[in-house]
């Protein structure tokens, strides 16, 4: 835009100048238009000038004609030269556009790619992450439901055992007489007979 | 004067309490010897009655009694009770004289000064609980039963 900006105004001004030339010119050829018309007034030329027989408003016109002329000539060669300027100036544009386009495209592209790198990075590690935390709250899981069932099958098994021991004594209670138990109790004395006499056998007076 | 030296003490003698009542019957013989002695010196003709030995002194004494004897005894009785180890038995029920000597009678065989002291928890089933200062041996039927919670652990693992 700027180049075209540039290029207007230089021909603008290529323009005004061509203009005051023109101008210029034309004030040069009235002013010797003029003079010639003086010199007329001598005899000798005048006879001239009525042996030419010059009329003065075809002059003005042949005048105006040829600086018609002139600025027809001044205008279609700016104005070659503008479209000339103008198709530079485009194709300038068209470069600049695509450049900038490449750019923008390859910028963007770039960009893009960095972003889509970093976006599956974030997905791995909050992947890799979840797969950990999922791993750990499996873990944890496991261990509390092992826990858990730990204490449950104790408590119950407490229960189960107290249940037992309970309905054994209130069954059994006083029924098993002492008497009875003696096979028993002196065969399991003797078991652990080496075990009662680390502590008081030579033990004493 | 023959020395008098315990081997052992009797089957029937089984517990701190009855060491005591025998060291207590001592002191009242020695004592009423004593005042005997005293009153004769004094001109007082006095005679030393004869000493009814209680049941348990004749587990010690078989025939005759000698006066030393008895201090002799008391100094062996009171070593007992400070030195000899004792073993506290836990038994389902009251044990009948004969039970209760058996017992004796076989602790005695590791240890002829051993000590016993009985109690009756009847939780525990049947079986004994034997203690002493340092271990105690669970050798009744509840702890049989509890010892098999692993059972019952397999089980319900497998519910």
């Amino acid at each position: 835009m700027f180049n075209i900006s540039e290029s207007t105004n230089s021909n603008l001004k290529q323009w005004i100048i061509t203009l005051i030339i023109i101008f210029i010119i034309f004030v040069l050829v009235l002013v010797l238009t003029v003079k010639s018309g003086k010199k007329t007034n001598k005899p000798r030329k005048q006879s001239k000038i009525k042996e030419m027989d010059i009329d003065p408003i075809s002059l003005k016109k042949a005048s105006e004609e040829a600086l018609n002329m002139a600025t027809d000539q001044m205008i279609s060669k700016y104005k070659v030269q503008f479209d000339s300027q103008l198709k530079m100036n485009m194709l300038q544009l068209d470069q600049t556009f695509r450049t900038s386009l490449e750019s923008i495209t390859k910028e963007f592209g770039k960009s893009l790619e960095d972003f889509r790198v970093k976006s599956q990075k974030i997905a791995e590690d909050t992947q890799a992450k979840m797969l950990t935390s999922s791993t750990s709250i499996n873990s944890a899981t496991q261990e509390a439901v092992s826990a858990k069932k730990d204490e449950v099958v104790k408590k119950v098994e407490d229960r189960l055992n107290n249940i037992l021991v309970s309905y054994l004594n209130n069954s059994l209670e006083g029924t098993i007489d002492l008497n009875d138990q003696e096979d028993y109790i002196f065969e399991k004395l003797e078991q652990n007979k080496a075990a009662i006499l680390e502590d008081i056998k030579n033990v004493g007076v | 004067m023959s020395e008098y030296k315990l081997k052992g003490l009797p089957k029937q003698i089984s517990n701190l309490a009855q060491i005591y009542q025998l060291i207590s019957f001592i002191d009242s013989a020695i004592s009423e010897k004593r005042s005997v002695e005293a009153a004769n010196k004094a001109g007082i003709k006095a005679k030393i009655t004869k000493i009814e030995l209680p049941e348990m002194m004749q587990y010690f004494f078989e025939d005759s009694i000698e006066w030393n004897h008895l201090s002799e005894l008391k100094k062996q009785l009171e070593a007992i009770i400070s030195s000899s180890p004792t073993v506290t038995l836990t038994l389902s029920g009251i044990p009948s004289n004969k039970f209760k000597t058996k017992m004796v009678s076989w602790l005695r065989t590791i240890n002829p000064f051993v000590l016993v002291e009985i109690i009756v928890d009847e939780s525990i089933i049947g079986g004994v609980i034997l203690k002493t200062d340092k271990k105690r041996i669970d050798l009744s039927i509840s702890s049989v039963l509890l010892g098999n919670k692993d059972s019952i652990k397999g089980i319900l693992n497998n519910v």
